[in-house]
């Protein structure tokens, strides 16, 4: 959760958007509020959709076009957010792209005539090995997901959406409603050189802003 | 000054994430190497621990994709085919199967990642004396591809690395793989080239046994394209073997394995190697230097081994190998598969000839043998009434195959099978009472024996064809007239020579001479070199028609050298191979050669 004092502002450029924003939706939604669930779709349904889109192939991209994919992910992720503990839109961000991952996976299926949705579950992804297990291990992970914490909202979605998702400064743009790529570009470059200074830190405790 | 350092380690940040979120390479040696500051170079370790992390995730993306992709394969009762590296010297079939046992709607666990350089290395999917071949993610390219790594600690292997990927991208064929990048990390060279989804024919002739002749003719014209090409820029691949070729799923035949390959223009160090013995022509065994005539014997051998599973001289003996080859000791093919065709055979065993001026005079030239050997028209399926080109558009195959026939520059036509296959065909006969006797390179004529061309065009052409003897002496057969080869129709099947009425003819083998070759050349357009070199030959009927009295009534007979005063050994013999060499290689150019020996009657 956005809870810190200490995180890094990311400094001059647009003012950022009021913190609580997305985690307040996503406080709200969790709660079932329908209102903060049409409000999160509609900030983050375009540029997820955009994200998405080259992650389906061939047959399965003309049987479920990528928007779909993007709604199924988020009714799925309503569904279970009482299982979830919202620690921010990164958080959230890295919780619709373990159930987009899924429905990838199992679109394949579906697209072949084995509709298999009911059988996927996103909290089955949890015990999923993945290259990412192998390359930088858990621990790593969880600095990085607990430096990413402590960013402020936008270079959260900023980051998370580009380090996550692959998505370029179009979508990273759409996502944070910036009117210029440069801005988002802006926003995701400071937000990366943030991340890294946090991730040194032991706990984000040692000093300020990443100084050690 | 502190606060200086760090406002110059910030700034250094700052730029190298920016290049990071336009999702540019970074040069993190050179960045450390000017951080100077422990805390900015601290961050750029972090930033590139970041960088590693975005580029975990989109190879799990990609990983996840995949997966999920063979996985319906299997489902829907395709056989997902498993990829195995290009550059391996071993298949490793199974080494990406699903697991079968994967529960509905979960992943199959992949194989642990790791990082080299900038590609998330996978499975290990072959092994070879250089080191290993990984399946492996290229987040730049973002596609799967082959690294093949050499041992660690192979120092001498890293200047062999480069030489094998800079040798490699001067080759560009759709019968060689494609090579991407090179690289040096962890004191370890490697190269990355196009990840082939298929198995070597090693592999598939010891799971699956000998292929038909018509099969290993077929990969051997596509394996000729690739040494042609290979040897128009110069190189020898020097190691042409079972395992170093892939049956890519959809049947594509890719040449892989460059790590012996020789530049003729540059490379002094050819002895040193490494090779496989059987399948090494014998002046190389003896320490010669590898040439294009000793890729076109290991060609050979390698359609020997595809049909019989063995090679010619099977022995694990080194010195026995090498007695038995000059001994010219070597199974007969003929022997070990008495069902395969004769042409194809004539072309393997003459692939095979110690004396490397025996085998063929390039790789085209085999190509064209073994097009003929397959014999490709007419179709036997098709319907007497349908035109034979519209055969070769019904069937892919044999489109690839016609088209082969053209070279290179028909290359991109067999990616578009859908278009009319820019195809000829000439075939030789010699006539029986009427009926065609088809000749093959190699084949036994006799004075007096009726020879005549059959042609058949996809599009209108210019045809010449020449007859050259063993001494040298030529003659033009076709077109009959000085000055330029009118056009023949295509669509349609062509008998040369016409008789001056237009009637069906016959050329006569004359008396003299030990050996006659027929040459034939087809363009679509006038080419001038050859027409001048022409002008200065001997025509068939220059002094006016041979009524030999064998020949029945109906028709007209014109002698190879029936009429014409016989030439001196001619000043053109070496200018008409060299032009005839020259011209195999041009687009639009059909050429085909038939050697025929001599017996007296």
């Amino acid at each position: 959760m956005l809870d810190g004092p200490d995180h890094p502002t990311g400094g001059g450029g647009e003012p950022p958007r009021p913190l609580e924003t997305t985690a307040i939706l996503i406080i709200r939604a969790r709660s079932g509020d329908e209102r903060a669930i049409t409000d999160l779709m509609r900030r983050f349904t375009p540029a997820l959709r955009r994200a998405a889109h080259g992650k389906l192939a061939g047959r399965a991209r003309a049987r479920l076009v990528t928007e779909d994919l993007v709604q199924i992910a988020f009714t799925k992720a309503f569904n279970k957010m009482n299982g979830f503990e919202p620690r921010g839109p990164g958080a959230f961000l890295a919780y619709l792209r373990t159930i987009v991952r899924n429905l990838v996976a199992t679109e394949y299926r579906w697209a072949d005539g084995k509709p298999e949705f009911s059988v996927l579950d996103p909290d089955m992804v949890d015990g999923a090995a993945t290259p990412l297990d192998g390359v930088l291990g858990s621990e790593f992970e969880a600095r990085y997901r607990a430096a990413l914490g402590r960013l402020d909202e936008d270079q959260q979605i900023a980051v998370a959406l580009h380090v996550e998702w692959g998505a370029s400064a179009a979508v990273i743009m759409e996502a944070l409603g910036k009117r210029t790529r440069n801005a988002a570009r802006m926003v995701l470059s400071r937000g990366l050189v943030n991340l890294a200074k946090e991730m040194g830190l032991k706990n984000g405790k040692n000093g300020k802003n990443g100084e050690k | 000054m502190g606060k200086n350092k760090q406002a110059r380690g910030d700034d250094r940040l700052q730029r190298v994430a920016e290049a990071l979120a336009d999702h540019r390479t970074v040069d993190w040696d050179r960045e450390r190497a000017g951080a100077g500051d422990v805390d900015a170079q601290a961050g750029l370790d972090r930033l590139a621990d970041i960088a590693r992390l975005a580029d975990a995730y989109q190879a799990d993306w990609h990983n996840v994709a995949r997966a999920a992709q063979e996985r319906a394969a299997t489902a829907t009762g395709t056989t997902p085919s498993p990829p195995v590296a290009a550059g391996t010297s071993a298949a490793a079939p199974d080494a990406d199967e699903p697991a079968e046992d994967a529960p509905p709607g979960q992943m199959p666990a992949p194989s642990p990642a790791w990082h080299w350089g900038r590609l998330v290395v996978h499975e290990r999917i072959g092994t070879g004396g250089f080191g290993e071949v990984y399946r492996a993610y290229d987040p730049n390219l973002k596609r799967d591809v082959a690294l093949k790594l050499r041992r660690a600690g192979d120092s001498a292997g890293l200047e062999k690395s480069l030489d094998e990927a800079r040798n490699q991208a001067r080759v560009r064929h759709p019968n060689i793989v494609t090579v991407f990048d090179c690289a040096v990390h962890d004191g370890r060279a490697g190269i990355w080239t196009d990840l082939i989804r298929g198995e070597t024919l090693q592999h598939c002739v010891e799971t699956r046994g000998p292929l038909s002749a018509r099969e290993a003719a077929a990969i051997g014209i596509d394996l000729c394209g690739a040494l042609a090409e290979l040897h128009r820029t110069n190189l020898v691949h020097g190691d042409i073997k079972p395992a170093n070729v892939m049956r890519e799923k959809g049947g594509r035949i890719v040449l892989t394995d460059f790590g012996s390959a020789l530049d003729l223009e540059s490379d002094a160090d050819a002895g040193a190697r490494p090779v496989t013995a059987l399948s090494v022509a014998p002046e190389v065994l003896r320490g010669g230097r590898p040439t294009a005539a000793a890729d076109i014997y290991a060609l050979g051998g390698l359609l020997f081994w595809l049909v019989t599973g063995s090679y010619p001289i099977d022995t694990d003996d080194i010195d026995e190998l090498m007695t038995r080859q000059a001994r010219g000791e070597r199974a007969s093919l003929a022997e070990k598969r008495t069902d395969v065709l004769p042409e194809f055979t004539r072309a393997v065993e003459r692939a095979l000839a110690s004396d490397p001026a025996q085998r063929f005079g390039s790789a085209g030239q085999m190509q064209s043998a073994l097009l003929a050997s397959l014999d490709l028209v007419p179709v036997p399926d098709s319907p007497p009434s349908t035109p034979w080109w519209h055969a070769f558009t019904r069937h892919p195959w044999r489109v690839a195959l016609g088209v082969a026939a053209a070279g290179a520059a028909a290359a991109a036509l067999v990616l578009l099978p859908a278009r009319l296959p820019a195809h000829a065909e000439a075939r030789l006969f010699r006539d029986r009472s009427g009926k065609g006797q088809q000749l093959a390179d190699g084949d036994t004529v006799q004075a007096f024996d009726q020879l005549f061309l059959e042609l058949k065009m996809a599009q209108p052409l210019r045809v010449w064809v020449l007859d050259e003897d063993n001494e040298g002496r030529a003659y033009v057969l076709h077109p009959t007239q000085p000055g330029a080869a009118p056009r023949l129709p295509g669509k349609q099947a062509l008998r040369l020579p016409t008789g001056l009425q237009g009637e069906e003819a016959n050329w006569s083998v004359a008396r003299d001479g030990a050996a006659e070759t027929i040459l034939v050349v087809a363009a679509r357009q006038p080419i001038e070199a050859l027409e001048t070199t022409l002008a200065a030959l001997p025509r068939v009927n220059s002094e006016g028609a041979n009524d030999f009295a064998a020949v029945g009534a109906a028709r007209l007979t014109r002698g190879i050298d029936g009429l014409v005063s016989r030439p001196k050994p001619a000043d053109h013999a070496g200018t008409i191979a060299g032009l005839i060499r020259d011209l195999e290689r041009a687009p639009g150019v059909w050429t085909w050669r038939i050697h025929l020996v001599k017996r007296e009657p």
